[in-house]
Formats: structure tokens, C-alpha cells, sequence
């Protein structure tokens, strides 16, 4: 017993890396979860918030460590089971482990889970929606995130989207306003969570939209306490010095704040940039932009003028919109690892907005649909990226290795000679290696995948049919055992061809071995070659996605 | 939009439940993509759509993997609402999964409220045959239908329909990650169509020329 219970303190120190990766996993879940705001956790700007939140989970993290270290328990001594073949005395510790932890884990989850119901069921009772005109722009923010990462309310996104796409050459923008019953119907959507489609409305039901939002802030985006030093500020005679205060007084906004007011003069001066059209100068946006924002007019000019110095470095970003799927059900994701991860942390974000809405009860209808193929998207980008790393990881070594010896060159040259007939797809781009290796990387692969890329039935299945076995490969894998008294010879059977598979499967591999050290590095090579014109694909068939589904869209927005 | 969804082929829904590291992942991507997972990475949720050919008919099957954990329970409770028919994993190398089944088949019909037990297709697999030597659930017990639970499904079922299947698959590469699998299927499950989605996915794909990939 002493013995076997040194063995368990032994495989928890072992776990306890596994535990901290289940740690931080289920704390960055429960993050999502509790505070609604996946988002959050990715922005450096919200870090003290995090730290808030994580000393909150801490205490549930320790409350359920009992609970996680059975899990791990478990995970743990599987795998090590598959890796050694020590397996009796791992079980026996596992029998002594889930007889006495396994009742109090049964408890603890069925705990939780009528817990976690009854919690559901009151949420979608009280159904909370909050507005997000006249509240707090900070409780607005969170309230309607953007979902990529820019602390904005979707609105002023989506608003300054739409004016940025079809607005800006139209003349007295901002000036003009739009159709009072149609702001107030938006602003409604807004307000309730729905989705709202800008595209089917007139710019200056939009700019009213906007100018609507803002004037309805309660403060000013410039903030009641540091109003006053702006206009201090903007009084400061000489240039430099002005400039210089305005930095220092723009360097005490809130983050929103700031983020909104760099916004909505950065996208002002995109207006700008075409007045000989719309006929908005300086003025012109001042006059209806002071009372709206709240911001006297020296004050916005200052801002104007100096807007690069101010804001250089804000970059309107368009708003993200979900990846879409074709008539295959199929997904089209964008080529290079950073735009992958872009759009995944994108998509991840919608999908806690889609499960907190129904949660709270507030999803439109057909949004459990939209979940799996949300999901389902996220997932393929998961295991695309997955194995975007992997290639990555096993060409960066290898490519080292080819720097120092000319002689796989020399080899994979030969093989090239072996076999007369195959032509290589050229569609290499890497620079590493030459257009000529490439083409040798693609033959080799060709010839070479089929035994090296192990696809198990196809190594196996040849030396299965030798065997003089009963039993051919298909029935092997299914057996149809209908009455129980024949249960235990079969069971027998299996077991037995269980040993020679593996008996098989080894002697496979020894053979295997010395050809797989060479061919694994010519796999390498065709890897990342087959990866890139994957890639390369996937590009041009977005492009040609995102025309169709523009398109779409277009003629889908009458109702 | 839903439109275009009819002129397409059928889509089902079948969401893969079970405790935490019973190798629900493992199946549906050897499923998918006849891959073996070899790392333990615990799944949030992930869901796949396969395009397979059933009875002559090409249907898809939209897959939903997810976790075992309770963490994302409420992550699951809004699948299960959309969610047709039910894959129930546990090892056999773990009592404690094997009785968590009964769970999530009370969970399931909790969040399925407006249909009976007989409508919802549930399907119990045993996972990690191969692992003998650690095998904590006996087949008597699997067989007798004590489990999960009081389910009207297993009990109706005639001795004779009682049928097991094995499945195994060669493992990839390595030798010792075999993944087979025992389910546990009614006859009423059969039945059905995603019943019978079920079974294929689960018995050897190409044996019976019923389940084929397309493309």
C-alpha cells in the first residue's frame, strides 16, 4: 500500500505540468464564460481587469483541484499506459485511485451540472439586455463588443464601415440628416443586441445613426475632468508647446475614449480628404460635430490639424465579418499562419458572443445553426493551423541540416534517376532551397508517401493476407458477435490477432526504419511544398468567395 | 437561405458526449480523417461536417465533438438543443466513465424535454477495447444492460438484437495506439436513420459499401 501510494505522489508531481495546462485552459474558459468578454482576455489594454478576474478564479480553481487532479489522474495513466507496456501495476494503482476519489468526483458533477442548469434557466428568465445609447461608452464597449479586438461599440464600427464605403463622396454628409424613423428603428436594434444590416439603410440614415449615438453619450468623449486642459491646452500660443499639451492631456483619456476620439477624427478626415465632393470642410464638420461630440470648436480644430502627430498611428480596421461557407458546406480560410490566427481568434470571439446570447436567452433564431458551422470553421482553422506549426517545427531543422550537407541534394538527385516517370508539380516558392531540389522534393514524395506517411492499411493489410489466418482484414475489424456464448472464443481470436498485428506491425517498422531516416527528410521538403500549394489555393478560392459573397449579400439585403 | 439548405442533401446532427478523456476526439477524427490523435488535448468543442454516400443516398453528417469536462457544460447544453442523435463514449479502462453515461443521458433529456426517450437516438460506445489488462467494465456488466441507468431503451431490447460490434482500426504508425471500440446499440436505434449513421460510422466504413466518402 506504501508502495503504491509513493507511486501516486510520484505520477501527481508528474501531472502537474498536464495540470497546469488543464488549468489555464479552464481558466481561460471560465473567463470567457463568466465576464461574457472572451475578447478581453487577448487585449493588453484590459490586463488589470484580467488580473482581477484571475484571482476570482484562483479561488474556484482551488475548490475544484480535487476534481482536476482526477482528471489529469486519468488522462495521465492512459498515456503513459500507451507509451509503456507496463500496464498491470499502473492499473492496480488506478483501481486503488478511482475507488476512493471516484465517488466524491461522481458527486462533485452531477453537482455541478444540475447547478449549472438551474443557473441557465434563470438567465434566460431574466433576460438581460442591456442598451448601449446613453450609457457609459466603457459599458457600451463591453456591452457590444467588436469581437476583434478594438475596445469600440460595434455601432460606431459598423458606422463608420458603412460611411467609409459608400459615404464619403456624398455631398453635406454629416450635414444632412437622415430619416428620424429609421434612425430610431436602428437605434432600437442596437439597443436590443440584435443584428443590424447598415447596408440596407441610406448614408445619412447612418451619419444620423452615428451623431445619434454620440450625442446621447453622457459625457463627453473628451471627459468632464479633462475637458477643462483640453481647452487650456488648445489656448497654449506657441505650436510646439501646444502640441505637446494636447499629447499630455490625450495621454490621461480613458482607453475607450481615446480609441473613440482618434476614431471619429481619423474617419473625419477621410471625409476631409474628399470636400471637393462633399463639400465638408473643417468647418462645415466642426459645426456639426462640436455640439454632437461635445467638443468646442478650437478645440477640434486643434484636433483636426494635428491629427497625425495625435493619432498617426490608429489604423481604421473594417469590421470583421464571419468566414463564409460555399454550397459544399466548405470554408475557405486565408493563407498565412497570422491572418489564420486573426481570423480564429475572430471566430472564437463570435462563438462565446453566440453561446452567451443563448445563454441569456437574447439569440436570434437559427443561431444554434449557425453555432455548428461557426463552430465547425474554427475548428477546421484549429487543425489547419495545427498543422501549419507542425511542418514549421520540422522544416526548421531541416533546413538547417540542409545547409550543412550537399549530400541529400546528391541523393534525392538519384532518386530522381530511379524512377523515369513521374513529373513534379512545380509550385514551389520557398527560397531556401532552389527551384531544383523542389522539383526532386515532389517526385520523392510521390513515390516515397505511400510507405512512409505509415497509413496504416496500406502497410499492413499486404502481411495480413499472408498470414493464413481464418479471418481476412475486413472481418478482422468487424465482428459480429450475436450470441453471448460466443463471446469469450472470440474474445480469444481477437486477442491473438491483436499479438500478431503487432508482431507484423514490428517487423514492418524495422525494415522501415533505415529507408524512413533518409526519406523522412526528402518528406520534409514535399510537406512544406504540398502545404504551399494547398495554401495557394486556398487564396484564390477565397478570393473568389469573398467576390460571390459580396455579390450575395447585395442581392439579399431588400426585404 | 433555407432555401438553398433543402436543395442540398440532408444534414445530421450527431454530437459525440462522454467524460473527459475517454477518446471521443480520437473517434471522430479517425472518423473524419482516418487520423490518430497521439497528445492529450483536452476538446472545448469542435465540429466537423462529413459528406458520405448512406443506403445510396448522399447525406451529411455534421459531427460534434465535445468536452468531458463540466466546465463547458453550458457550451454543450446549447448543442444538445440541436443535436439529433447521441454517441455516448466512455473507456472501459474506467468504471467512473462508464457510469457517467448515465448522465449525460439524464442531461440530454433534460435539454430535449419535448421528445421521449425512444426518439432520441443514443448510441453507448465502449472505448479502449484493446486495453485489456486495464479493463474495468466486463462485458457481462455491458451486456446485461444494467447500464447506463434504468433507460427503457436497453431494457426493451430482445436477447437476440442484443449485438455487439467490434471495431478496430490499425493504428498509425505506432503500434500500441490502437482505438477499438465496442458500441452498444437497440434495435429501436438501429431503426433510425442516424441510427444506422451510427453504426457505419462506427463498424468498418467500407465493408458493406453503405458508407462512402464522397470525394
Amino acid at each position: 500500500m506504501s508502495s503504491e501510494k509513493s507511486a501516486n505522489e510520484k505520477y501527481k508531481s508528474k501531472n502537474s505540468s498536464l495540470q497546469d495546462y488543464k488549468g489555464q485552459k479552464k481558466w481561460s474558459s471560465r473567463g470567457e464564460l463568466s465576464s461574457h468578454s472572451s475578447a478581453t482576455l487577448e487585449y493588453p489594454s484590459k490586463n488589470s481587469k484580467k488580473v482581477g478576474s484571475l484571482s476570482d478564479d484562483e479561488d474556484e480553481r482551488n475548490n475544484s483541484k480535487k476534481k482536476r487532479k482526477l482528471f489529469a489522474f486519468s488522462s495521465k495513466s492512459k498515456r503513459e499506459r500507451n507509451g509503456s507496456g507496463d500496464v498491470k501495476k499502473k492499473s492496480k494503482n488506478k483501481d486503488e485511485f478511482s475507488k476512493d476519489g471516484g465517488q466524491k468526483q461522481r458527486a462533485a458533477r452531477s453537482n455541478t451540472i444540475s447547478e449549472l442548469s438551474v443557473a441557465q434557466v434563470q438567465k434566460r428568465l431574466s433576460r438581460e439586455v442591456k442598451p448601449i445609447f446613453g450609457v457609459e461608452l466603457e459599458d457600451a464597449v463591453k456591452q457590444s463588443k467588436s469581437l476583434d479586438g478594438i475596445e469600440l461599440p460595434l455601432i460606431i464600427r459598423e458606422c463608420i464601415d458603412h460611411v467609409e464605403g459608400f459615404g464619403l463622396d456624398t455631398p453635406g454628409i454629416y450635414r444632412i440628416s437622415g430619416i428620424k424613423s429609421k434612425i430610431e428603428a436602428l437605434k432600437n436594434s442596437y439597443n436590443s443586441g440584435r443584428g443590424v444590416d447598415l447596408k440596407e439603410y441610406d448614408v445619412t440614415v447612418v451619419t444620423g445613426l452615428l451623431k445619434q449615438y454620440l450625442r446621447e453619450l453622457p459625457e463627453s468623449v473628451l471627459t468632464q475632468e479633462l475637458n477643462s486642459r483640453f481647452e487650456e491646452a488648445s489656448a497654449v500660443p506657441n505650436d510646439n508647446l501646444r502640441v505637446e499639451e494636447f499629447l499630455g492631456v490625450l495621454n490621461d483619456l480613458p482607453t475607450c475614449n481615446y480609441t473613440l476620439l482618434s476614431w471619429i477624427i481619423i474617419h473625419l478626415v477621410h471625409v476631409l480628404d474628399h470636400a471637393d465632393v462633399n463639400k465638408m470642410s473643417i468647418q462645415n464638420l466642426s459645426i456639426v460635430f462640436s455640439p454632437t461630440m461635445r467638443i468646442s470648436h478650437r478645440v477640434f480644430f486643434q484636433l483636426f490639424t494635428n491629427w497625425e502627430i495625435f493619432f498617426g498611428h490608429v489604423k481604421l480596421k473594417k469590421c470583421k465579418k464571419p468566414l463564409q461557407l460555399d454550397s459544399s458546406g466548405q470554408v475557405q480560410l486565408p493563407d498565412g499562419v497570422e491572418e489564420l490566427e486573426e481570423e480564429l481568434q475572430f471566430h472564437e470571439s463570435l462563438l462565446n458572443k453566440m453561446h452567451e446570447d443563448l445563454n441569456k436567452g437574447v439569440a436570434s433564431h437559427g443561431t444554434e445553426e449557425e453555432l455548428w458551422e461557426v463552430q465547425r470553421i474554427v475548428t477546421q482553422m484549429k487543425r489547419t493551423l495545427r498543422k501549419a506549426k507542425s511542418v514549421q517545427k520540422q522544416a526548421a531543422p531541416k533546413q538547417q541540416e540542409d545547409d550543412k550537407s550537399d549530400s541529400v541534394d546528391q541523393l534525392s538527385t538519384d532518386s530522381k534517376m530511379d524512377d523515369g516517370s513521374s513529373t513534379g508539380t512545380d509550385e514551389n516558392k520557398l527560397t531556401e532551397g532552389g527551384e531544383k531540389d523542389f522539383k526532386n522534393e515532389d517526385i520523392t514524395k510521390e513515390e516515397e508517401k505511400p510507405v512512409v506517411a505509415a497509413d496504416g492499411e496500406d502497410v499492413v493489410a499486404p502481411t495480413e493476407a499472408a498470414e493464413v489466418k481464418p479471418v481476412s482484414p475486413e472481418e478482422v475489424t468487424v465482428e459480429i458477435e450475436e450470441e453471448e456464448d460466443k463471446v469469450q472464443p472470440t474474445k480469444e481470436k481477437e486477442t491473438k490477432e491483436e499479438k500478431q498485428e503487432q508482431e507484423e506491425e514490428d517487423e514492418e517498422e524495422v525494415e522501415e526504419e533505415e529507408e524512413e531516416s533518409l526519406e523522412s527528410l526528402y518528406l520534409y521538403y514535399s510537406e512544406l511544398t504540398a502545404k504551399q500549394e494547398e495554401l495557394k489555393n486556398i487564396r484564390s478560392e477565397l478570393q473568389r468567395r469573398i467576390e460571390m459573397e459580396q455579390l450575395r449579400l447585395q442581392d439579399s439585403r431588400p426585404r | 437561405m433555407s432555401k438553398t439548405k433543402q436543395q442540398q442533401t440532408d444534414i445530421h446532427k450527431v454530437i459525440m458526449v462522454g467524460s473527459g478523456g475517454v477518446g471521443k476526439s480520437a473517434l471522430t477524427l479517425q472518423f473524419m480523417y482516418d487520423e490518430f490523435i497521439e497528445d492529450y488535448e483536452p476538446t472545448k468543442a469542435d465540429s466537423y461536417r462529413k459528406k458520405v454516400t448512406l443506403d445510396g443516398d448522399e447525406v451529411q453528417i455534421d459531427i460534434l465533438d465535445t468536452a468531458g469536462q463540466e466546465d463547458y457544460a453550458a457550451i454543450r447544453d446549447n448543442y444538445f438543443r440541436s443535436g439529433e442523435g447521441f454517441l455516448c463514449v466512455f473507456s472501459i479502462t474506467e468504471q467512473e466513465s462508464f457510469a457517467t453515461t448515465t448522465e449525460f443521458r439524464e442531461q440530454i433529456l433534460r435539454v430535449k424535454h419535448n421528445k421521449s426517450e425512444d426518439q432520441i437516438p443514443f448510441l453507448l460506445v465502449g472505448n479502449k477495447a484493446d486495453l485489456t489488462d486495464a479493463r474495468q467494465v466486463s462485458l457481462e456488466e455491458l451486456k446485461r444492460g444494467r447500464q447506463p441507468g434504468k433507460s427503457a431503451t436497453w431494457k426493451r431490447l430482445p436477447r437476440r438484437e442484443k449485438t455487439l460490434i467490434r471495431v478496430c482500426q490499425h493504428g498509425k504508425e505506432i503500434v500500441d495506439i490502437y482505438t477499438r471500440c465496442l458500441p452498444y446499440l437497440s434495435h429501436h436505434n438501429l431503426s433510425t436513420l442516424t441510427g444506422r449513421i451510427f453504426w457505419n460510422i462506427l463498424s468498418e466504413k467500407e465493408s458493406k459499401g453503405k458508407l462512402t466518402p464522397v470525394n
